[in-house]
């Protein structure tokens, strides 16, 4: 007789989730807001406020979107893994992994804007399989260490306060890239 | 008085057609190329972005960069001194459909927009239903600035069609083109900065890069061609079937506006035009200037070879298309313009277009423009500009001139253009297009001179002036300022009264 899938032992709860969304939502947000801002200047010359109002609910619809797969990807890792790897320590690994994912990430994104189109540095990327395969190691290894599993659960938690700016942001950007686009 | 009887009536409607039927025949009624009362014809603005004039043989460059030129400027009159109002897409196009210098327009800066107030001045609303109005820009910038006429086009490819791929993510959201162009196309997908987007634009970049990679490498030994800004590549030759299937189906008559992206940079001919300027002919070395990118003389002898080649293939192309056109009888049915939205810079440390000077390569474009049945060329000298094209093509089609233009007539079609009117182009990509100008080039040439102001920039510490005689010295490089020659007084009083006349905060029409 096959055996069922419990979901429920596989995944973790709800509260374990929210600040590991809060950490990767923080950070992506963070990195498109800081871009923002030094765009923001030369949109002030030639766009109207209601313009740029309109280009911020493009952006943090998007992030939004994006921490949403993130997480969703965690959670994937999640059920694969064996429990005692991933889920028992999970808001700390994926914390620790969330931050050091994304901090790849943004290294790849000044390296690619650093780049001219007829030189973008291909080889770079292809070594993102690899570096994926660390960061996880990491992720998972660290927190069982005791005081760096406190400190990223901790952190994390911390982390949580933004989501009651950056959930509302996301729903009214979605409102508003409706808006512009159905009528 | 007696009401007509029906004889009266019948011989008035003989009378009255007749004399619309010789009219045409009367020379008073059309001069050789006068365009009024041509509603009938076709209008086609064909762009080549980044084309400067300074490097077409059919303006006497010395390589064989465009004998299909030639032999379109068989039937067609050549403007040797026309001028785009700004040394980039963005003004350039702007001024060219809408007959408003960039001071007006306000579209000034690098991805900058027609003031919202004006943007209703345009060709396309302009012209009446009676034309299928029809726009293709291959460059993204431009085709933004098209979004803001939309209301006035009834046909709008995106600049995606006929390309080979493209990821160019605004087209996705054809009811909010410039709010989605602005924050993906050139924030969150960023293709010159770092991508705002850490997941889907970093995607989307390993992903184009990866696909585009060795693509047609033996056709295109230096790469597909794209814009260097966006995820599109494109094979010339296919670009040109696309154009030439729609001008061949298109609903006549029609006004059709195509803006075809090469010969910009990157330079990237076909493999049969690479290597057929390497006979060691080169260009004068010319000093570098203050506002110096720091390319060596090498980097931009070669980034000339480079740029020709492209334009060789590019009029390659063109000579295809205008055979298609002449055997298919849209040409004869058609007034052709043939011209660009901006230079390119290739000399004194300087390679492209996004810099503040203006010398003669950035802001001379071609303009060539042939009317139906036209079997002779023409040469015509006197100074013009992009702005004038408006006019000129209203004019074409029996619509009144409206007085917001700030263009004239073309000359050979019905201007009455003097010799020395000043014709402007100015720079502000920098500063603020709502405001004042306070970081900016101006430049005028009037008659034979060209005078350039810089003003507000940090290399200078107060306005600084160049001036030249384009007449003894077309390669501007004996500035007549450091002679102290009696005609800069002259001129530098004119163009500081037309500075301070225009340079002013936009005020909503």
């Amino acid at each position: 007789m096959q055996k069922s899938i419990n979901f429920r032992n596989r995944l973790p709860e709800f509260p374990q989730i929210v600040p590991v969304f809060a950490v990767i939502s923080f950070v992506v947000f963070g990195w498109t807001t800081f871009r923002f801002a030094q765009k923001l200047p030369s949109w002030l010359n030639y766009l109207r406020m209601d313009e740029i109002v309109s280009i911020y609910a493009y952006t943090v619809l998007t992030n939004f979107v994006e921490s949403i797969i993130a997480i969703l990807l965690l959670l994937g890792l999640v059920f694969i893994l064996p429990r005692r790897f991933f889920l028992d320590r999970f808001v700390a690994s994926g914390a620790l992994i969330s931050f050091l994912g994304i901090g790849y990430l943004i290294y790849l994104a000044l390296i690619s804007g650093e780049s001219k189109s007829s030189q973008f540095p291909l080889e770079v990327f292809y070594w993102f399989p690899i570096i994926a395969v660390i960061i996880l190691l990491i992720g998972l290894a660290l927190p069982l260490v005791h005081p760096v599993r406190k400190f990223f659960e901790m952190l994390s938690d911390r982390f949580t306060v933004f989501l009651y700016l950056q959930i509302p942001l996301g729903i009214l950007g979605a409102i508003i890239v409706l808006a512009n686009n159905l009528f | 008085m007696p009401s007509p009887s029906r004889r009266d009536f019948l011989k008035i409607a003989a009378v009255t057609s007749a004399s619309l039927a010789l009219s045409r025949y009367l020379p008073w009624k059309q001069p050789s190329h006068s365009l009024e009362g041509s509603s009938d014809r076709n209008v086609i603005i064909l762009v080549f972005d980044a084309m400067s004039a300074r490097h077409l043989s059919v303006y006497g460059y010395p390589r064989k960069t465009t004998p299909n030129f030639e032999r379109f400027a068989g039937r067609a009159n050549v403007y040797h001194a026309h001028y785009s109002p700004g040394n980039y897409t963005v003004p350039g196009v702007s001024s060219l459909l809408t007959g408003l210098h960039p001071w007006t327009h306000r579209a000034v800066n690098l991805s900058g927009l027609v003031a919202r107030d004006l943007a209703d001045r345009n060709i396309f609303e302009r012209l009446d239903a009676r034309y299928h109005r029809f726009a293709f820009s291959q460059n993204v910038w431009a085709t933004n600035i098209l979004t803001q006429f939309e209301n006035g086009i009834d046909e709008f490819l995106p600049s995606s069609a006929f390309s080979q791929f493209s990821m160019v993510a605004s087209e996705a959201f054809p009811n909010d083109p410039r709010s989605a162009h602005q924050a993906y196309d050139d924030f969150m997908f960023d293709f010159i900065d770092s991508p705002a987007s850490l997941g889907f634009g970093l995607a989307e970049r390993f992903y184009f890069e990866q696909k585009k990679k060795r693509m047609f490498e033996r056709k295109y030994p230096r790469g597909i061609p794209q814009p260097r800004n966006y995820p599109l590549v494109y094979k010339l030759d296919q670009v040109f079937d696309g154009i030439i299937e729609t001008l061949e189906t298109l609903e006549q008559p029609f006004f059709a506006y195509i803006h075809v992206f090469s010969p910009h940079a990157p330079y990237r001919a076909r493999r049969d035009f690479v290597g057929i300027f390497d006979n060691g002919w080169n260009p004068t070395p010319k000093p570098e200037h203050v506002f110096s990118e720091g390319e060596t003389e090498e980097t931009v002898q070669k980034n000339r070879i480079w740029y020709d080649e492209y334009i060789a293939n590019v009029d390659d192309e063109f000579g295809r298309l205008l055979d298609s056109l002449e055997k298919s009888g849209v040409l004869g049915k058609s007034y052709l313009m043939v011209t660009s939205d901006h230079g390119e810079l290739i000399e004194r440390g300087v390679k492209g277009h996004v810099t503040p000077l203006m010398y003669e390569p950035l802001v001379n474009i071609p303009l060539l423009v042939s009317t139906p049945g036209q079997v002779e060329g023409k040469q015509i000298h006197t100074p013009t500009s992009s702005v004038d094209i408006l006019p000129t093509i209203l004019k074409a089609a029996g619509h009144e001139i409206p007085t917001w233009v700030e263009g004239q007539l073309l000359p050979e079609f019905g201007s009455t253009t003097a010799e020395d009117r000043p014709i402007y182009m100015m720079d502000a990509k920098s500063g603020s297009s709502f405001g004042k100008f306070s970081t900016a080039t101006f430049a005028m040439r009037k008659g034979k001179y060209k005078i350039i102001l810089y003003r507000g920039y940090k290399a200078y510490e107060e306005d600084a002036f160049e001036v030249y005689n384009l007449e003894n010295d077309p390669e501007e490089l004996d500035d007549l300022v450091l002679k102290n020659d009696p005609v800069v007084v002259e001129l530098k009083s004119e163009l500081l009264k037309k500075f301070d006349e225009v340079n002013k905060a936009h005020v909503s029409a």
